[in-house]
């Protein structure tokens, strides 16, 4: 994660809130709830002989293994199913993975649930990321109504035994319920890393094109002067961009056969009006949809992060600021008054203004979000030690298998 | 009602303590036996005990999270939500405001309590109300307060001067106010519900933010937000107009409005409905157009038939204040969220400049404060309202 900034993180991170749930992040809940605690496959095997640190092998509950069981649905079957009653949205799904990492750094590691409480594990991590996280979210009742399952008849928990769970996770996570951004970039990473990677080419595509705009225009400009000002030789391809510094040291870079057309793919005006076009670039590239480069080969990996520190990435203000002058990025944020009644019917809402939140300075574009936010004094959480102290063993046995798992509910 | 009844939760609660007070309940024991899981089944060497110290809900022991050890005396008010009685710790003697929530069995702990509890944990700051403790029994959550002995509302009705407060308290609960809520938004957190009732003053002229039931932490695009939030009186123009990205600045508001009323003794906003409220807002601040607010066209209850009223000047309705006091609410009453003053630059503002001078008319002040306090104690002039409850409207 160090290789990546905050900006280019929290680019990402806007952009998978706004996703639809998909079934790779069903699995992936799946895999990590079930990772949380060992399960027993039967009831009443005993295993005395386990040692004080068990190898972390995650168990297999997914798999029925005898008829008596045979009516405890899979996991992801069942997380499946509480996304499509519930028709909960991405960001709500995916903050339990910070409960449950936060859980499972709490739970002793010879920790062990029977079957169904990976189950009741999720689903109180999912009523607590729902309540925590929206001003509005369904009650208990109808958590117990969602945990049904289709095909597992017998299957679901009542609302005593939800508000039990429930009580059981704010008790076993101590009421620590905060959720930063850093918790979400560490959780989120197996998601965010292919949208940064989208992100960074989309990126650079925008940069090369808006390199091309000064391009062109410096080029006009060397035209329009008479042949004894010219200072640049022209016309060598560069194989790999130029580090930022000295991307408008080099303006001969690209040629101009494929800069026109590119600079067509992405900005809806004519090259002619260049200074226009410029300010017209699309200000929020993670909506739009992803290219690949095409016509310059794509950077090597570690040119990446210089290419887009805060400002850079997101801020078309950074682009013409730059085509004109060369201030550095970071100081020309600029924050359009006029873009907060666009957003206000949003409902991903973010996302308040910069570092210390004050005075004139906010940032009121919920898809931009608070990259300058995250990346000046975002305060990082200590890795959580394991507190056995706090768990009685009753605790995490009552949580764990309070109930039968096919119990009939009222 | 006396809380030694209240019947312990299987959750927090280990079948030894639990024996000390065996639960009246027999039912409820059977459940709790029931959710006991055998020994064999949990591969633990054996139940861990001790409880850690250190921590929030455990750090004393279990007899501290029992209710019965708190002495359950007046009832300092009452709400939908909870209701609030002071209270002493019965092993400390210590003064105490506790909190109950009552559970709903339909909806399990209510998120308000949920954010609360997760808010205040973090939040330790002199001017904000610390929770000591956390209970929760089979049907009720009860939160231990630090005990405040009035909110603002109830100490400017004790002034006997109309309400008003003299410049010295002002400058100093505004700059209490202001830190607090400085310190709310440097950890993210919206308090989202500023108003007298909520701010708790003690004898000692402390003055600190209670009430978190509406607080909600910002900055993670992962959130959702209601405008349904803060009190009328002092809800933000831009919350009023159905704005869901609202900020900190709506909190700021709300801090203008309440050094306003320390001014008058008077809400200086006191509607009845959204639009009335709007139209009151309007009446003095002006009515605001595309113009003085791009955007405001787009929001939901913007109505293009808003009356037109003319900015007027603040000093009509504050007739009290000096001119650099009047410079400094004008920055928190700005209609516009983005122009109003952040806390921290606020606390910076010249007016605040001569306070350290102050501090030594304060504690005079003070010891009056507190001999005052100790009158209307007497006359059963505690409050509630600050806790979550409104005492009442």
């Amino acid at each position: 994660m160090a290789a990546f900034t905050s900006s280019q993180n929290q680019m990402a991170l806007d952009h998978f809130v706004m996703m639809p749930v998909t079934s790779q992040m069903v699995s992936y809940l799946a895999q990590k709830a079930t990772s949380v605690i060992r399960c027993e496959h039967r009831r009443n095997q005993t295993d005395k002989t386990l040692p004080l640190t068990p190898p972390a092998t995650p168990p297999h509950d997914a798999e029925p293994s005898s008829p008596l069981q045979a009516s405890l649905p899979p996991l992801e079957a069942f997380i499946q199913s509480l996304v499509d009653r519930s028709r909960v949205q991405v960001p709500t799904l995916m903050s339990s993975l910070v409960y449950l990492s936060r859980l499972q750094q709490r739970l002793p590691p010879v920790a062990k649930g029977m079957r169904c409480t990976v189950h009741r594990i999720f689903l109180a991590s999912l009523i607590l990321a729902a309540k925590n996280l929206n001003d509005s979210s369904p009650k208990n009742k109808h958590w117990a109504r969602y945990s049904s399952v289709k095909g597992f008849e017998g299957f679901g928990f009542s609302v005593t035994e939800v508000n039990l769970m429930e009580k059981q996770l704010l008790f076993l996570l101590d009421w620590d319920l905060r959720i930063t951004n850093e918790d979400l970039f560490t959780h989120f990473e197996p998601f965010l890393a292919p949208i940064r990677l989208q992100q960074e080419q989309a990126e650079l595509k925008r940069r090369k094109c808006s390199r091309e705009h000064e391009l062109l225009q410096q080029q006009r400009a060397y035209y329009s002067k008479p042949q004894s000002a010219r200072p640049y030789a022209s016309t060598t391809a560069l194989p790999t961009p130029p580090p930022s510094v000295g991307v408008y040291a080099s303006p001969s870079a690209y040629s101009s056969s494929s800069y026109v057309s590119d600079l067509e793919r992405f900005s809806s005006t004519s090259t002619t009006s260049i200074s226009q076009s410029s300010s017209n670039l699309p200000a929020r590239t993670p909506r739009r949809p992803i290219r690949q480069a095409r016509s310059i080969s794509p950077p090597a990996a570690d040119n990446v992060p210089a290419l887009s520190r805060p400002g850079t990435s997101t801020d078309t203000h950074s682009v013409s600021s730059r085509s004109t002058s060369s201030s550095p990025p970071s100081t020309t944020h600029g924050t359009p008054a006029s873009t907060i009644s666009s957003y206000v019917g949003d409902s991903y809402v973010p996302i308040i203004g910069k570092d210390d939140g004050y005075g004139g300075e906010y940032k009121l574009r919920p898809m931009l979000g608070n990259h300058q936010l995250s990346s000046s004094g975002m305060e990082e959480k200590p890795a959580k030690k394991m507190r056995t102290g706090m768990m009685g063993g009753n605790i995490i046995s009552r949580f764990l298998n309070s109930t039968q798992p096919h119990r009939v509910r009222v | 009602m006396d809380f030694s009844r209240g019947t312990p939760c299987a959750t927090n609660i280990n079948p030894e303590p639990l024996n000390h007070r065996p639960s009246h309940n027999t039912l409820k024991r059977q459940v709790t036996d029931q959710l006991v899981a055998p020994r064999d089944v949990l591969n633990y060497e054996r139940p861990i005990k001790k409880l850690k110290s250190g921590q929030l809900l455990a750090s004393q022991g279990m007899d501290k999270r029992h209710p019965s050890s708190f002495q359950q005396l007046e009832k300092l008010g009452e709400g939908t939500y909870a209701t609030v009685f002071k209270g002493r710790n019965r092993q400390t003697g210590e003064l105490v405001a506790l909190k109950e929530i009552h559970l709903d069995s339909e909806e399990g702990t209510p998120s308000t309590a949920i954010r609360e509890i997760s808010l205040m944990k973090e939040l330790k700051h002199d001017n904000i109300v610390s929770l000591h403790d956390v209970i929760h029994t089979e049907n009720k959550l009860m939160l231990v307060f630090e005990y405040m002995d009035k909110d603002l509302k109830k100490y400017m009705d004790s002034r006997g001067s109309g309400g008003q407060l003299d410049y010295i308290t002002i400058k100093s609960f505004m700059h209490q106010l202001l830190q607090g809520i400085a310190f709310c938004h440097e950890n993210r957190v919206l308090h989202r519900d500023l108003k007298p009732q909520n701010l708790l003053i003690n004898n000692k002229g402390q003055l600190k933010l209670a009430d978190f039931g509406l607080a909600r932490a910002f900055g993670i695009p992962v959130n959702t937000f209601s405008n349904e939030v803060v009190t009328l009186w002092y809800r933000a123009p831009d919350v009023l107009l159905g704005s869901r990205t609202y900020n900190t600045s709506i909190d700021i508001w709300s801090a203008g409005c309440i050094m306003a009323e320390m001014y008058t003794g008077r809400p200086l906003f006191p509607g009845t409905t959204n639009e009335d409220q709007l139209q009151k807002i309007f009446r003095i601040m002006g009515t605001p157009s595309e113009r003085s607010w791009p955007g405001i066209s787009q929001f939901p209850e913007y109505k293009s038939s808003f009356h037109v009223y003319a900015t007027q000047d603040l000093r009509i309705f504050l007739p009290q204040i000096d001119q650099v006091g009047l410079d400094l609410i004008s920055r928190m009453l700005q209609l516009r969220p983005e122009m109003r003053v952040g806390a921290l630059e606020a606390l910076s503002h010249i007016w605040f400049r001569d306070l350290p001078q102050l501090r030594q008319q304060q504690a005079q002040q003070a010891q009056q404060i507190q001999m005052g306090g100790q009158g209307s104690m007497m006359m059963g002039g505690s409050s509630g309202g600050g806790y979550g409850v409104p005492v009442y409207q």
